[in-house]
């Protein structure tokens, strides 16, 4: 089963795919239930999440956007239960895996429902393992012994990501940046996860090569019906394949809701300063970086315990600011963490571009 | 307040000229503060050529960008243009001028003094730039009291305005930290004062906001564009991201394979790409269409570092090349104010806007 373009032909490629609605009924996959995570102990401890609620339905693509420290990561690690949540639960396909202890959470980690693909390949891939060596790792810690099966199965997660079996003696150091990343892709599909969450998968790579992975995630959703967490700061390639974005900021999800609608009309002003600040080759009628940003003459914030954590770098602070908002619905599946989600728009076209 | 304590250019070209092969500098045209001709440079000791030809201009108070895909030879230009090559590489053939003094000659010693006073360098990774167990007060204040022999007051002082100048809000406070207690985005604002920081004539950027988030991004995207309009500095600004370059820069450099393959004003170069790998990077760019789209990739892979190819360098991924592109050497013709492309189709353009919404 070949599930990748050749390369020689994708440029020609048109056609715009639709957003594949979920139906509003069907049980989520993965559900994260207002979860707190506390990272560090004493007076080191810090809260990196709170009230984090996440669901995840079977063949979508979900973007999750932030800046660094913002919490992605620490939200990815919560979900393979890499870390364990303070407060609230982690449920997957109607089991909670963040309460499991040893034995149990041992046994789902060797599972591999859930497959993580890092960030940056050359520092998460051993440098001095083979392309199969890692691609088979997974598949040896589940027991697989048939070595006739192995090799059969790496080269099968090989070709879903579109290379063949002249990489498999090769190592991460002798391929080149775009193979890299498909074959920690490749890693995290020969276990057959049921939910892939991949941190930055193309922040490393240049533009043309970023395309080519995503489009390959675009494609290993279809075919395989997977849904696909990625996590990125480059919205308009998100904006690309995602069916839905979630927006974090400072530990809070304060926007989650349909690509299209939100990136039409955010409804929080922190979504639309990261819209701003894409750069981008035509300038269109996107609020400007000037309309956004906090200048001196903007009303001072309130900035006790119980803020909201975006009220500090927000121009259209009101009293009721005080207070974080919770992430209340908009309409549908689109929902805002933020009190004036139907004021700021237009305060905003009324500064100076 | 700047105090000019730099050596005069002049003295280290003299320097330099005694040893035996001294070239003669090109005549710089008025403002330019560096030029390149005809660079080539040679990788693994010789045994490839991987810059083909490069020459290029940067003018006082111009930020130029120089963009293409990785391994295409743009950060090699770079540090040639900074005397730093990495081991095993050299120049083979050309000149780099800087402020009208061929510099391609000299020894590591003169190009310590060029370094800092003349010329200022920011790169992808902050943190791996700065010392990690000293305060980046004290790394600030050392090249002001070793390049200008400040005093240490004196250097104190020119430090917190520097740090003040690059946006740090509190730069009392940041000058006793050191680089872990900093973000991505304070450090590499740290790198842009440090670079600054003698009031070099030019500042070479190379990917310096790759690392950083994408509202960082803007800022430090704007912070350069406020050095050059306040002290009239040129920057050569590398990417790979076609977007960014445009949006920053006034002129842009498309480098290809180890050739420039497209120049001209940014305006033109997005508004009516004439080469057909231009066109390609503006396919792939984003174009600022927060909507969803099929994400183009450009087909096949670029030649081997070095590889000796007949004819036009892309015209393997090229859509629409033809028996003329395989024929010979294509010359770099001129199209327009400063506009120049090396194709044989040089004349067929097409507005970004038909390449989009196609």
């Amino acid at each position: 089963m070949t599930v990748v373009p050749k390369e020689g032909s994708a440029i020609s490629a048109a056609g715009v795919p639709a957003t594949r609605p979920t139906p509003a009924d069907a049980p989520p996959l993965l559900a994260v239930e207002s979860v707190d995570v506390v990272l560090g102990r004493g007076w080191r401890a810090r809260k990196v999440l709170s009230h984090v609620d996440l669901r995840i339905w079977p063949g979508e693509i979900v973007g999750l956007v932030g800046e660094t420290g913002s919490g992605k990561t620490t939200l990815a690690r919560t979900v393979v239960g890499l870390v364990d949540p303070r407060r609230g639960r982690v449920v997957f396909d109607g089991q909670p895996i963040s309460t499991l202890r040893r034995g149990a959470r041992r046994a789902a980690r060797r599972r591999g429902h859930v497959q993580l693909v890092f960030q940056d390949p050359l520092r998460s891939l051993d440098p001095d393992l083979t392309v199969a060596d890692i691609v088979g790792e997974g598949l040896k810690i589940r027991g697989e012994r048939d070595r006739e099966e192995l090799r059969r199965r790496v080269l099968d997660a090989l070709e879903k990501v579109g290379l063949d079996a002249t990489v498999l003696a090769r190592t991460p150091g002798q391929i080149s940046g775009g193979q890299r990343q498909r074959v920690s892709i490749a890693r995290a599909l020969a276990v057959e996860p049921r939910l892939l969450i991949c941190d930055e998968p193309v922040s490393a790579l240049d533009a043309s090569s970023r395309n080519y992975v995503l489009r390959l995630l675009d494609e290993l959703r279809d075919s395989l019906g997977l849904p696909i967490v990625i996590i990125s700061h480059d919205l308009s390639s998100l904006a690309g394949i995602a069916d839905r974005i979630v927006v974090l900021y400072g530990g809070r999800i304060v926007e989650d809701g349909p690509v299209g609608q939100v990136f039409a009309a955010p409804r929080h002003p922190y979504t639309a300063l990261l819209m701003a600040s894409a750069p981008s080759v035509r300038h269109d009628q996107r609020l400007s970086l000037h309309q956004l940003r906090r200048t001196g003459a903007d009303p001072v914030p309130p900035d006790g315990p119980g803020a909201c954590v975006f009220a500090a770098r927000c121009p259209f602070t009101a009293d009721a600011c005080a207070q974080q908002p919770p992430l209340a619905a908009v309409e549908g599946r689109w929902s805002v963490a933020c009190h004036r989600r139907e004021e700021w728009t237009a305060l905003a076209q009324d500064r100076n571009r | 307040m700047v105090i000019d304590n730099r050596s005069p250019l002049p003295d280290i070209v003299r320097a330099a000229g005694r040893g035996a092969d001294v070239r003669p500098a090109p005549r710089p045209a008025a403002g330019e503060v560096l030029r390149i001709d005809d660079l080539h440079v040679t990788v693994h000791d010789g045994g490839a050529t991987a810059v083909r030809g490069i020459s290029l201009r940067v003018r006082a108070g111009e930020i130029v960008g120089l963009v293409g895909e990785s391994g295409s030879g743009k950060t090699l230009t770079c540090r040639a243009a900074l005397g730093v090559l990495p081991p095993g590489c050299a120049i083979e053939q050309g000149t780099v001028s800087f402020a009208g003094h061929d510099v391609t000659a000299l020894s590591q010693r003169d190009w310590e003094r060029v370094h800092g006073s003349h010329i200022g360098a920011v790169f992808q990774d902050p943190a791996s730039y700065l010392n990690p167990t000293i305060t980046v007060g004290h790394q600030l204040t050392e090249v002001l009291r070793v390049k200008q022999r400040l005093s240490r007051r004196a250097a104190h002082r020119r430090a917190t305005e520097l740090l003040r100048a690059v946006g740090l809000r509190e730069p009392e406070h940041v000058f006793h930290q050191i680089p872990a207690e900093l973000s991505g985005g304070m450090l590499q604002r740290v790198m842009i004062a440090i670079a600054v920081s003698c009031d070099p004539q030019l500042l070479v950027a190379d990917e310096p906001t790759t690392a950083l988030d994408v509202t960082i991004q803007a800022e430090v995207i704007e912070l350069l564009r406020q050095l050059r309009d306040q002290r009239g500095m040129a920057v050569l600004f590398v990417s790979h991201d076609l977007a960014l370059i445009t949006e920053l820069c006034d002129r842009v450099v498309v480098f290809y394979a180890g050739e420039v393959v497209e120049s001209g004003p940014a305006g033109e170069i997005t508004k009516r790409p004439r080469h057909p790998y231009t066109q390609a990077l503006l396919r792939v760019a984003s174009v600022g269409d927060f909507g969803r789209r099929e994400l183009e990739v450009i087909a096949g892979q670029p030649p081997p570092v070095g590889a000796d190819i007949a004819g036009c360098r892309f015209a393997g991924r090229c859509p629409v090349a033809g028996p003329a592109c395989h024929a010979g050497s294509i010359p770099s013709v001129t199209v327009g104010d400063e506009h120049h492309v090396r194709c044989v189709r040089a004349e067929d353009a097409r507005s970004v806007d038909e390449l989009v919404a196609r």
